[in-house]
C-alpha cells in the first residue's frame, strides 16, 4: 500500500486530523498517512497536495497548500481597505464589539482569582464539615461501602466502566447525546469523567474520546465544556462538589452525565450545539 | 638584574613549578618535593574491540568493570599499552587512587576529521587576561579529545554568554557560565530566563519560553559550573553512552545486557528509538515470544494495530484523546523530570498501574500504550524509568490471570475504597475553627459573579462577524424609507425620506420631514434630527430639541437592541417611531401643530 509523507505540519493540524480520526504515523518532524486516508486528511487540512516519490519504495512526499488560505487573505485585506458606507459601518461595528470583548474578557478575569480561591477553602471545607458531622465508621465499615459504592457505579447505564488513577476516579461512559432546543439530539461521543477524590483540580472534568468540535472556542469537549475538560461556570458546580466531599460519586457521576445531555438554556456557549452530528436514528 | 626584578619573577617560577608537578603527576609520580611516588590504578574508556584485542595478545593485563572502561592494575601495564596503541594522553583526571586517562588515538583524530571545536562567538582576551586564555585552551582541548568523538558533531563553547539557541542538531553547543553571572543576567534582563539543566537532566529553573527545542540535552549543554567541566563532560559521556546506560537500566530491574541485542535494536531504528527498541529486546521479547515494535508517537494517539506475530509498544500514546491529565510528581520513588501532561487510558484495555496508582499504560490485545512522555531527554534516569515500566509491563504479560477483567475490576475496587478510606481518615483532622456557612456564601456569590461575567463575555464574543454586519447594512439599506446610510466617528447616520404621522384618533396625516437618526455605537444612544422642520423647537411630536425621545412604552426596547447593535431593528422601530404617535401624551397631542400632508402624499 502507498503511503504519504505530509510535511510542515501545525500543532493545530494535528489536533484536528486526530479529531476528525485520521490516521496517521510519526514521520520524524511529518507525518505519515497511508492511501485511503489521505483524501480524509486533504479534506480535514482543506488542502491540495502533489506528490513525489521518496528513496523508499511506496513512500511519497506531498506538498500541500490550503485552499482557502488565500481567499481569507483577500477578504480580510478587502474589509480593512473598504472606505465605502458599508465598509465603514462593518470597522465601526467591529472596532465596537472588540472593545466590548475587551471590557467583559477583563472582568471575567477579575472574578477568576477569588472564585478560584473561595472554591478551594469551601472544597477542604465542606469536607472537614461533613466527616466532623458524620458518626465514625470503622475500617471494614468505610472498606465496604466505598467497594460498593464502586461496583453501583460501574453498573450505572451509561457508565462502560471506572478507573483509579492516583487520586482521581476515572468514569468512561458510552456515547451521550445533548438535547438542543434549536435542533434536537446531538450526538457528543464517549467520554472520559475524571473526579478527583478529594475536589481539587476543578473537582469533575469530561473529556470527549470521540470528537472535539470547535465551537464559542476551539477543541470544545461539549457546547459548555472547553478544551482543557472544565464546564462553564454553573449552579452545579456547588453541587458537585458539595457530593465529592461527602464521598457520593455515584451521584456526582449521574448528575456530570446530566450536566452533558442537559444543555443549560440560554447559555451562550451552546449555540454552537448543532455543531456536533445529529443523532442517527437506529 | 635588580631586586624588583627577582621579586616579579617569583610567582612566575611558582606558577611554572606547579604546573610541572600536575605533568608529573599525570606519569604516577609524586609532587617534585616529595619523594613517596603515588599509587593509582588508571583506566581508558573507549577503546574499539580492536585495540583491547591488541592489548591481550600482547600480554598486557587489564580488568573490564563495564562495557566502556577497561582498567589497568599497575603502572607499567598502561605505559606499555599507550605505547603499543600509539596514544596521546590529554588529560588525567580522578583521585589518588584511581584515575582515568583521558586519551585520543589515530581512530578518534580520523573521527575528529571535519569536525571542530571553537568559542562562539570568537572571544580574544586580553593579553593580561592570560589566566582566561588558557583555561580556553585547555577547555576547548578537554571538550575536542573527550566529547567530540562521542557527539561527531562540531561543538560551539559560549564562555561567559547567555545560553545559546540550538540551531538544529548539526552542531552540539556548551554553555558555560558561573552562578553569579547567571543571577546578574537574569537581574538585568528579564526575557532570559530560560530552562536549564544540568547534565543528567535535572531541571535547574524553570523555564518562561515554549521553544522546546531548548531542552534538547543531547545537542546542548548548560552547566553553571565551568570549574567541574571534565566531571560534567564524563557525565555527559555517560549519558551520552548507549551500552552504558542501557546496562545500567537494565541490571535495575534484574536484566544482563548484551551488546548483540543492541546491535539488532539500532538496525533500521531511528537513533532515539534504539534505547526503548533495545530495552523492549531484552525485556520484552523473552516474554511474548514474538518481535515487539517500538513507535515513538511524541503525544498523537494512534489506534491499535493487529499484524499476527507482533507486539506493538507506543510511546506516549493511548487509542483515544490528547495528553491531558497532570503527571505525577514521581514513579517509584523516582522524580519525574517531564511536566509534560500525560494520557489517562482508553478504558477499552488492562490498565497498569505504578506504585503510587498512575495508570503508566494500558495493554489492548498485542498493543501497549505508554502514557509518560518518558523518553524527552534521554538520560540514564529516564531510560531506567522506561526499564522498570518494561518490566512491570513483562510481569503483567506473563501472568494472564492479571488481565482478566474481574481481576481489573476487583483491583481497582479495592483501590478506590482505599483511597476514600484515606481520605476519609485524613479529611477528620478538623481544627473546627472555619465558618462553614460564611465559606459557602463566599463561594456562591463569586460562582454567580463568574457565572455572568462568562456568560456576558462569550454573548459578545459570538456576536456576528464582519460579514454579517455586512449584510446587516444592506438589510438597513433596503428598509422603507431609508434613503442612506453613513458613519461618522462613534456615530452611525441614517437619511431617511420624508416621513409621515398619522393622527389615530382623527384618521388626518401630517408631514413631519426629512429625518438623520443618529446612533451613537459607543454610547448606545439615539437621536432624531428632523432636517425639513421643527415645531415649537420639537423634531418630531415625540423628539424634543434635542433629538432626544419620548420613548413611552418603547424604554427598554431601544437601550436593548442598541447594546446587542442589532441596528437595523433599531432603524425599522426609529423610523415607526416618527410615524407614529400616542395623542394621550403631552408632546403627542401636539401633533395639530405639524403641516397637514399634502393630497398625494395622503
Amino acid at each position: 500500500m502507498k503511503s504519504f509523507i505530509i510535511p510542515n505540519l501545525e500543532p493545530s493540524d494535528r489536533t484536528a486530523l486526530i479529531n476528525q480520526r485520521v490516521i496517521f504515523y510519526p514521520w520524524g518532524k511529518d507525518v505519515l498517512v497511508e492511501e485511503p486516508q489521505l483524501q480524509r486528511a486533504l479534506k480535514v487540512l482543506d488542502a491540495k497536495a502533489t506528490s513525489e516519490p521518496t528513496d523508499i519504495a511506496e513512500v511519497f512526499r506531498i506538498s500541500w497548500k490550503r485552499i482557502t488560505h488565500q481567499v481569507e487573505l483577500d477578504r480580510a485585506s478587502n474589509r480593512y481597505s473598504d472606505q465605502s458606507p458599508r465598509g465603514k459601518y462593518v470597522q465601526r461595528c467591529d472596532a465596537r464589539i472588540a472593545e466590548l470583548i475587551r471590557q467583559s474578557k477583563e472582568k471575567l478575569d477579575s472574578v477568576l482569582p477569588v472564585l478560584i480561591s473561595s472554591k478551594a477553602t469551601f472544597t477542604k471545607s465542606s469536607r472537614l464539615f461533613f466527616i466532623a458531622n458524620t458518626p465514625e465508621p470503622s475500617q471494614d465499615d468505610l472498606q465496604k461501602k466505598f467497594e460498593d459504592q464502586f461496583q453501583q457505579l460501574i453498573s450505572l447505564d451509561k457508565v462502560r466502566t471506572a478507573f483509579v488513577d492516583c487520586s482521581a476516579l476515572l468514569v468512561y461512559t458510552h456515547t451521550l447525546y445533548a438535547d438542543c432546543p434549536s435542533s434536537g439530539l446531538r450526538e457528543l461521543g464517549e467520554f472520559l469523567i475524571v473526579i478527583t477524590l478529594d475536589g481539587t483540580e476543578d473537582g469533575v472534568r469530561w473529556f470527549n474520546n470521540t470528537r472535539l468540535v470547535n465551537g464559542a472556542e476551539p477543541a470544545m469537549n461539549a457546547p459548555h465544556v472547553f478544551s482543557d475538560g472544565t464546564a462553564c461556570f454553573d449552579g452545579l458546580q456547588q453541587t458537585l462538589q458539595e457530593l465529592i466531599a461527602q464521598f457520593e460519586f455515584v451521584t456526582v457521576t449521574e448528575l456530570a452525565i446530566q450536566f452533558l445531555e442537559i444543555l443549560p438554556a440560554g447559555n451562550p456557549l451552546c449555540r454552537f450545539a448543532d455543531r456536533w452530528p445529529p443523532k442517527q436514528p437506529h | 638584574m635588580n631586586v624588583f626584578a627577582l621579586l616579579s619573577l617569583g610567582p612566575v617560577v611558582l606558577i611554572l613549578l606547579g604546573l610541572l608537578d600536575r605533568r608529573l603527576r599525570h606519569y604516577r609520580f609524586g609532587p617534585i618535593w616529595s619523594s613517596k611516588p603515588i599509587s593509582r590504578r588508571l583506566s581508558i574508556r573507549h577503546l574499539t574491540n580492536q585495540q583491547k584485542e591488541i592489548l591481550r595478545s600482547s600480554g598486557i593485563e587489564f580488568e573490564e568493570p563495564d562495557a566502556e572502561t577497561i582498567l589497568f592494575n599497575d603502572k607499567w601495564s598502561f605505559v606499555q599499552a599507550k605505547l603499543l596503541l600509539n596514544g596521546e594522553v590529554v588529560d588525567i583526571t580522578g583521585d589518588a587512587d584511581t584515575g582515568e586517562a583521558i586519551m585520543t588515538f589515530q581512530h578518534i583524530k580520523a573521527v575528529q576529521n571535519g569536525f571542530t571545536t571553537s568559542f562562539s562567538p570568537i572571544d580574544r582576551a586580553p593579553l593580561q587576561d592570560w589566566v582566561r586564555n588558557f583555561n580556553q585552551r585547555k577547555i576547548a582541548k578537554l571538550v575536542n579529545y573527550l566529547l567530540l568523538p562521542v557527539v561527531k558533531k562540531s561543538i560551539a563553547i559560549y564562555y561567559g554568554e547567555p545560553g545559546p539557541r540550538p540551531n538544529g542538531d548539526d552542531q552540539f553547543s556548551i554553555s558555560l557560565y558561573s552562578l553569579s553571572d547567571w543571577e546578574e543576567r537574569q537581574r538585568s534582563s528579564p526575557h532570559f530566563s530560560r530552562e536549564i539543566y544540568d547534565v543528567t537532566g535535572r531541571r535547574l529553573i524553570a523555564e518562561l519560553e515554549q521553544d522546546r527545542l531548548n531542552l534538547r540535552i543531547c545537542s546542548t549543554l548548560y552547566t553553571l559550573r565551568a570549574c567541574d567541566l571534565v566531571d560534567d563532560l564524563r557525565r555527559i559521556l555517560n549519558e551520552l553512552s548507549p551500552s552504558l546506560i542501557l546496562a545500567q537500566a537494565l541490571k535495575s530491574v534484574g536484566f544482563r545486557f548484551d551488546p548483540n541485542l543492541m546491535e539488532a535494536a539500532a538496525r533500521g531504528t531511528d537513533e532515539r528509538l534504539m534505547i526503548p527498541s533495545c530495552l523492549a529486546k531484552h525485556i520484552l521479547e523473552p516474554v511474548v515470544q514474538r518481535h515487539v515494535e517500538v513507535y515513538n508517537c511524541a503525544g498523537n494517539a494512534l489506534s491499535p494495530v493487529s499484524y499476527e506475530n507482533m507486539v506493538h509498544v507506543f510511546l506516549y500514546s493511548s487509542p483515544v484523546g490528547t495528553p491531558r491529565l497532570n503527571p505525577p510528581k514521581q514513579l517509584w520513588q523516582t522524580a519525574i523530570t517531564s511536566d509534560d501532561p500525560v494520557f489517562a487510558p482508553s478504558g477499552t484495555g488492562i490498565p497498569l498501574a505504578a506504585d503510587n496508582g498512575f495508570i503508566f499504560a494500558e495493554i489492548l490485545d498485542r498493543n501497549v500504550y505508554l502514557h509518560l512522555n518518558c523518553v524527552r531527554l534521554g538520560t540514564s534516569e529516564e531510560i531506567g524509568m522506561l526499564a522498570r515500566q518494561f518490566a512491570e509491563i513483562a510481569n503483567v504479560m506473563k501472568d494472564e490471570s492479571q488481565r482478566d477483567n474481574r481481576t481489573v475490576v476487583s483491583r481497582m475496587s479495592e483501590r478506590f475504597a482505599q483511597q476514600c478510606a484515606s481520605q476519609y481518615r485524613a479529611g477528620g483532622l478538623a481544627d473546627g475553627k472555619t465558618n462553614f456557612a460564611t465559606v459557602e456564601t463566599t463561594f456562591r456569590s463569586s460562582l454567580i459573579s463568574a457565572a455572568s461575567a462568562q456568560s456576558e463575555y462569550y454573548q459578545v464574543k459570538n456576536s456576528p462577524d464582519s460579514e454579517l454586519r455586512g449584510r446587516e447594512f444592506d438589510q438597513i439599506c433596503a428598509l422603507a424609507n431609508v434613503e442612506s446610510v453613513s458613519v461618522r466617528d462613534a456615530w452611525i447616520v441614517v437619511t431617511t425620506a420624508n416621513l409621515y404621522c398619522l393622527n389615530p384618533s382623527s384618521g388626518v396625516k401630517y408631514d413631519i420631514g426629512k429625518f438623520e437618526i443618529q446612533i451613537n455605537a459607543k454610547e448606545h444612544t439615539i437621536r432624531w434630527l428632523n432636517q425639513t422642520r421643527r415645531v415649537n423647537g420639537f423634531h418630531a411630536p415625540h423628539v424634543n430639541g434635542e433629538g432626544l425621545a419620548c420613548m413611552g412604552n418603547t424604554k427598554e426596547l431601544f437601550p436593548m437592541l442598541l447594546k446587542k447593535q442589532e441596528y437595523a431593528s433599531v432603524v425599522q422601530i426609529a423610523i415607526a417611531f416618527v410615524e407614529t404617535v400616542n395623542v394621550d401624551d403631552n408632546w403627542g397631542s401636539q401633533i395639530t401643530n405639524w403641516p397637514r400632508a399634502c393630497k398625494g402624499q395622503q
